[in-house]
């Protein structure tokens, strides 16, 4: 399986250098507000923007805002260094968009000078696995070729989750519109509530041993959240038409599909934006959780707007799910760090001069601290409580 | 012996205390059992504050206690030790200490039939050797769940332990699980 065992983000926003060693399976980020968790979260996004981008360097790429992201990554047979210099611009949503991105990579070990340009076309293989498949499988046999495969794969399937991108649940459409399976124009961007329930739709439709496993793990088989989701289709007649040389109009005929998602909780049937706060993003925490066939899944602040009782149900889904994918979360709650070891904590602070710095706990803590706090949880009492009341840095 | 009015629960989770209650009052074959908890949300918390919430549980009405804590990594002889001593000065009548090994999943690995009928899954889990020579049974249990429903449920203990409690074999847990054992003869002893 491979896995990120640790990054090093230059140059973005309040990460001037930081640098990371993750756990194997699930890493958790806790610190004050504003000292740079949400930007280590996004850094590591900015790697998958990179495939989205397919221009070239040029001149005028200086003015953009460059980030360079250097990771090592255990694969299967090796540990290669990755390094991505990208640059992209932010806009007024504070979403950043790569314009121009260079990734190489280098063999640990190896030769410290000889990088390995990722060549594009495996981009697109990675975008579509179904075109050029066998060619490109033949073309590039060499042991670089499939490295460099394999970091794609892991790239191209990094997956973010945050609370606040699924809040106020009034803005889930009671209906979604698509086209040749694709959600229409006006639905497209990063309007979350419409891809969720997209998503939703895409994995009832093509993949329903997935879907069952959602509906059975959020309905009265699992965490009681809902009874049933379902979907009803509608297809409209939508035609257009093309006017041929010589003057001929052709008339072509296509359907267009109303998607209109329907939600059963205590035998009412309701639509998903009538769902509570709560529940809505849980469904959605879930779903991205347990489908989500991501090699990385990044969670920002799951605590938020759940119940405790609930909250125990999540946790645990997520820190079972790492045993299969590698995730990182980042939380403000005692309670969540109390289902947690000691070994799954990363310290994120910053300082005016060094910007974000983030330390395992097991490295942040004199060895004598350690093995105090291993002694307190061993005797005394739970991890979360001892971050409020004893802290875990020295002061 | 005196009638057993209401029982004290000290456990690590909200999931443990579910379950701990449904097996005893199946053990006992008594529904309207009355229990207190006491929840500690780790292990750790449980040795620190056990003897002033035994003192808590006998003011809220309870003269049995079961404190359970899973064993995990912890040396049997020792854990028990400390735990016993931290009841030394309990004021309830009926104070027992139960260490699942290594935690209380173990015990529902010993009815693999049970598991299928409780999850409708599509074949029997095949568990091999004694369920508490099963390391991370939690872990196991949950692999078992998702690859015997062909990928299409999970096991999450929170919600699942109380459901396996309700359905699964008290005789089977009783002669696989010594743990168990210990605790279903201390909760027969007594007249409720």
């Amino acid at each position: 399986m491979i896995k990120l065992k640790e990054v090093e983000i230059v140059n973005y926003r309040s990460c001037f250098k930081t640098k990371l060693e993750l756990h194997d399976n699930l890493t958790t980020l806790i610190g004050i507000n504003g000292v740079g968790k949400s930007n280590i979260m996004n850094s590591l996004q900015l790697l998958k923007q990179c495939l989205k981008s397919r221009r070239h360097y040029r001149d005028d790429s200086v003015d953009l805002q460059n980030t360079r992201l250097d990771l090592r990554i255990q694969l299967e047979d090796s540990i290669v260094i990755l390094r991505s210099d990208i640059y992209y611009e932010t806009d007024e949503r504070n979403f950043d968009y790569v314009n121009f991105a260079r990734i190489q990579f280098r063999y640990d070990g190896g030769n410290p000078r000889k990088w390995t340009k990722i060549h594009l076309g495996f981009y697109d293989y990675i975008r579509r696995p179904s075109e050029n498949n066998r060619l490109i499988k033949k073309k590039y046999q060499t042991k670089r070729a499939r490295t460099s495969f394999q970091i794609l794969q892991l790239i191209s399937n990094i997956s973010y989750y945050s609370a606040t991108q699924f809040a106020d649940p009034t803005r889930c459409p009671i209906s979604i519109e698509l086209e040749d399976f694709r959600l229409s124009r006006r639905y497209r961007g990063n309007r979350f509530h419409e891809i969720f329930i997209f998503d939703l739709y895409r994995t009832f439709i093509l993949n329903q041993k997935t879907f069952e496993l959602f509906l059975n793990t959020v309905n009265q088989n699992g965490i009681q959240l809902i009874d049933d989701f379902n979907f009803n289709v509608h297809k409209i007649p939508s035609s257009s038409y093309k006017v041929k040389s010589g003057g001929q109009i052709e008339k072509i005929e296509k359907h267009k599909k109303i998607i209109i998602p329907s939600v059963v909780v205590d035998g009412l049937t309701l639509s998903p934006n009538q769902l509570s706060e709560g529940t809505f993003k849980s469904l959605a925490l879930a779903f991205y959780i347990l489908i989500d066939d991501s090699k990385l899944l990044l969670i920002e602040e799951p605590e938020v707007c759940v119940h405790h009782g609930l909250l125990d149900s999540i946790i645990e889904l997520i820190k079972s799910q790492s045993r299969r994918k590698q995730i990182i979360i980042s939380t403000h709650s005692d309670y969540v760090l109390d289902k947690l070891s000691p070994e799954n904590i990363i310290l994120v602070n910053k300082n005016k001069s060094k910007g974000t710095k983030a330390k395992k706990l097991t490295k942040a803590m004199s060895i004598n601290d350690f093995q105090a706090l291993k002694e307190y949880l061993g005797k005394s009492g739970n991890l979360g409580e001892y971050w409020i009341e004893s802290g875990f840095e020295d002061e | 012996m005196s009638k057993i009015r209401r029982i004290g629960l000290i456990v690590e989770d909200i999931s443990d205390y579910e379950s701990i209650r449904i097996l005893i009052k199946r053990i006992t074959n008594k529904d309207k059992l009355k229990f207190k908890k006491s929840i500690a949300h780790g292990c750790g918390k449980i040795k620190r504050k056990a003897s002033g919430w035994a003192v808590d549980l006998h003011r809220r009405g309870c003269n049995m206690l079961i404190l359970v804590h899973d064993l995990d990594r912890n040396i049997l002889l020792k854990l028990r030790e400390d735990l016993e001593n931290e009841l030394s000065s309990s004021p309830l009548e009926y104070n027992f200490v139960c260490i699942p090994i290594e935690e209380i999943e173990a015990w529902f690995l010993s009815d693999p039939e049970g598991i299928k009928t409780t999850f409708s899954l599509k074949r029997k889990p095949k568990v091999k050797g004694y369920p508490e020579t099963i390391s991370s049974p939690k872990e196991k249990l949950e692999d078992y769940v998702y690859s015997c429903s062909e990928k299409s449920k999970r096991y999450i203990n929170t919600k699942h332990n109380s459901l396996l409690s309700e359905k699964l074999s008290l005789t089977k847990m009783k002669s696989k699980c010594p743990s168990f054992n210990a605790l279903h003869v201390f909760v027969s002893a007594h007249t409720y």
